[in-house]
């Protein structure tokens, strides 16, 4: 914090991040306020000038890039880590934006986030853009050790990838990658709010931070609607695959969401009362909810944005329900049902079903913990 | 059409092994004459585990089938078309320009094969190689069309295309492939089986208009979208039926056999079930199904959504195989209400249809009843002998023209 002021950079790492924050800073910036700094960092000299971003950062000493190669990425960042760690001084929240199809953005992420996070008090998130599922096998198979790393460095990840959510695929092409963006967009616009509003029911900053320092997976989305049933049906926007970053995770697997509501003086209880009903319901109630109500009169529509994080990796998650032994009512008694391997069953021998992380050949009930009654 | 020509192929499922064989008639309709079924043994989730066990499922299958043979005819089944399913399927879409040298500047068909052979190299992996390939679109000029009938005789330098494949890997095809010779067959061409369903219970104007295809068999479950007469886009979630019956095994401690009698029985009405005099809460066998069910059609759903089907699709989603006859429906119904969902059956009249009379393959069968109507597990089998008639008449096409092998299918 400088001065007692909040600070947030955000800071577009590679070509694809630079555009990122080139393009909000551009549009944003003036919305946002002082608090906000905009930074690009990027080994290619030519690519970096040609930025609009304010702040630019020139990591390594070539200057032409990185041939799509992450480890040299990663050895520019090293070579600049004093630029880097001057970039972030003072920083309280450094919000990093990354495409993982090349070299700067894939290998330089991680240590930049390494630097942020020595910064006491520091919160560092990343959004990072995974290649197109079109896109070859290389790119995809590349993108997903380049994200592996950088989850290994930065506790909070938004991970979204290119074209998902897209339902005109007549759009141009452009528009298609500026709707990344919106992660970044989004998450802006909470912190904006609940640093610089009113609020009739509480979101503190420090509820956000919890929020925001929960580490694992995390997904953002934004809904607006008007009418009768306008919360419900801007929440149900928000959690939109359209609007929402999907990754290979459910909501239901947030440990903590963040969610912000705004509108003028006639939201009811019952709206409020109603659409949380429904979301926790279908959530469930294991989630902590953090929200808040902002409360302007000349807002016409409501507007919402949900941001949760603590999601693991499938994994990771279907893990630990496998190590635990599992309840399951016997006729007239309780017996106990012991460890089950994966390997059991009609599929014993076989090639295991791995699909995103998980064998499916495991039980659903069981990775899902569901009690069995015999 | 020159002469009638008979098609064979072969269904190797996890649960059940088909045969069937086709006369493609000279009016371009295809008459189902043969049809065999066979317990499948050494088969398990789309893969071949038990190569011996496997073969001897298909020789009694293909026995079944060619007895069966009907309209005096004897037939031995040889070259066959050979379904594959499940994980061993990708998709995968990708780009080329191809310069057009003609001298009248015109595109001429010359030019459109040159692009299918530009998309089998790239295609083409160390891995895996295309079982299906479609051109989704032509750029000339800036000027985009889906169909080589547009742009067959446009003015155009350049010609720029965007391709989907369905590849299958390698590894797993030549094993298929070995275990149909060793059986007495030679593999003349893979289909996947939601590419052949959409050849048996969508209508042209389906396949043209917007259509999803998914087919849960007992290893997968995979999807296909169908726009413009061609496969847009694919997708396999590696769960089927047998999932659901080995949970139940597991969860409720039952040999997995009595598990599928389970499954198939057990009626949401009644509070029990018996099975081989054992008595079981249908709440808890509810519990388990559903959960795989619910699993399965959210990553289906999902993907549909994410990959933006949704907005195009006009003719509705069509369930076969083992989707047919399950909850799947009602998880689906729920996720896509504004759209038309519904169990899917073979479209095979007794009598050609001969309304379009231009589609070769257009199966209709004057033996069998109505057999195939009521049986969703028939569709890629039957979809397979229509596909095979197609794939033979263009190839015919690309070798007249002095071309090896032609890949887009009208």
């Amino acid at each position: 914090m400088k001065d007692n002021k909040l600070l947030i950079k955000v800071i577009g790492v590679g070509g694809c991040g630079c555009n990122t924050v080139s393009n909000i800073e551009k549009q944003y910036a003036g919305m946002l306020g002082d608090n906000f700094e905009f930074y690009g960092v990027d080994t290619d000299f030519i690519s970096l000038a040609n930025q609009s971003v304010s702040h630019k950062v020139q990591i390594g000493s070539s200057g032409i890039g990185t041939a799509k190669d992450p480890m040299k990425g990663a050895e520019a960042a090293q070579k600049s880590i004093n630029e880097i760690k001057s970039m972030i001084q003072g920083v309280d929240i450094a919000i990093l934006c990354a495409g993982l199809s090349g070299g700067t953005g894939s290998g330089a992420t991680g240590v930049i986030a390494q630097a942020a996070a020595g910064n006491p008090g520091c919160v560092v998130m990343a959004s990072v853009t995974l290649p197109f599922y079109y896109d070859d096998s290389k790119k995809q198979e590349a993108a997903k050790v380049a994200l592996k790393n950088i989850k290994e460095v930065v506790p909070v990840v938004l991970p979204v990838q290119n074209g998902v959510g897209i339902e005109d695929e007549n759009v141009p092409f452009l528009d298609v990658l500026r709707a990344t963006d919106r992660n970044v967009i989004s998450l802006l616009e909470m912190i904006k709010v609940i640093t610089s509003s009113a609020s009739t029911v509480s979101l503190d900053f420090s509820e956000f931070l919890n929020v925001a320092s929960t580490p694992g997976n995390a997904m953002i989305g934004i809904g607006e609607a008007d009418g009768e049933q306008a919360v419900s049906v801007a929440i149900s926007l928000a959690r939109s695959p359209k609007n929402m970053s999907y990754g290979d995770y459910s909501l239901k697997d947030a440990s903590k969401m963040a969610l912000v509501i705004m509108g003028n003086g006639t939201i009811s209880y019952k709206q409020i009362k109603d659409a949380r009903t429904t979301l926790q319901n279908e959530i469930g109630y294991q989630t902590e909810v953090f929200n808040g109500l902002y409360v302007n009169n000349d807002l016409e529509n409501v507007k919402v944005i949900m941001f949760a994080t603590g999601m693991n990796d499938p994994k990771e998650a279907s893990a630990p329900a496998f190590q635990t032994e599992m309840t399951v009512a016997g006729p007239g008694d309780q017996v106990e049902m012991g460890f089950l391997s994966a390997d059991d069953g009609y599929f014993k021998g076989t090639a295991p079903a791995y699909f995103e992380g998980i064998n499916y050949d495991r039980p659903t009930f069981l990775r899902k913990n569901l009690r069995i009654e015999q | 059409m020159a002469k009638e020509k008979i098609y064979s192929a072969i269904d190797l499922g996890s649960q059940t092994v088909r045969a069937a064989i086709g006369r493609l008639l000279e009016d371009g309709s295809l008459e189902v004459i043969g049809y065999g079924t066979a317990s499948s043994e050494g088969i398990i989730k789309g893969r071949i585990e038990d190569a011996n066990a496997a073969q001897e499922a298909v020789k009694k299958a293909v026995l079944a089938a060619e007895n069966d043979v009907k309209a005096r005819l004897t037939f031995r089944m040889e070259e066959v078309a050979v379904s594959v399913t499940g994980q061993i399927i990708t998709g995968e879409q990708d780009v080329t320009t191809v310069s057009n040298n003609s001298r009248d500047g015109k595109i001429g068909e010359k030019l459109l094969f040159d692009i299918d052979s530009a998309f089998e190299e790239r295609f083409t992996h160390k891995d895996r190689k295309p079982i299906h390939i479609y051109v989704t679109e032509y750029v000339v000029d800036n000027v985009r069309e889906t169909s080589q009938a547009s742009v067959l005789e446009m003015q155009g330098e350049k010609i720029g295309a965007k391709g989907f494949g369905i590849l299958g890997d390698s590894a797993n095809l030549d094993k298929m492939a070995g275990t149909l010779n060793n059986a007495g067959h030679t593999v003349d061409i893979f289909c996947f089986d939601v590419v052949a369903d959409g050849y048996s219970v969508l209508t042209p104007e389906q396949r043209q208009s917007g259509s999803i295809i998914i087919n849960a068999g007992a290893g997968s479950t995979d999807f296909a979208f169908w726009k413009n007469g061609i496969v847009q886009f694919i997708g396999s979630f590696p769960v089927g039926g047998d999932h659901i019956t080995n949970d139940l095994a597991l969860g409720l401690n039952m040999p997995f056999k009595a598990a599928e009698e389970l499954k198939c029985q057990y009626d949401k009405n009644e509070t029990e079930v018996r099975v081989g005099g054992k008595l079981y809460k249908t709440r808890s066998v509810d519990t388990i199904v559903q959960a795989r069910t619910e699993e399965t059609v959210r990553y289906i759903a999902d993907q549909i959504k994410q990959n933006g089907m949704l907005s195009q699709i006009q003719g509705g989603i069509f369930l076969t195989g083992n989707a047919a006859r399950s909850s799947f429906i009602s998880y689906m119904r729920r996720e896509f209400s504004s759209l038309e969902v519904r169990n899917a059956y073979p479209i095979i009249p007794a009598e050609a249809d001969n309304n379009n009379p231009e589609e070769v393959g257009r199966l209709f069968s004057p033996y069998y009843g109505n057999k195939f109507q009521t049986d969703s597990g028939s569709s890629t089998i039957l979809g397979m002998l229509a596909y095979a008639a197609k794939e033979d008449l263009h190839t015919t096409k690309k070798s007249s023209s002095g071309i090896f092998k032609f890949f887009n299918l009208l």
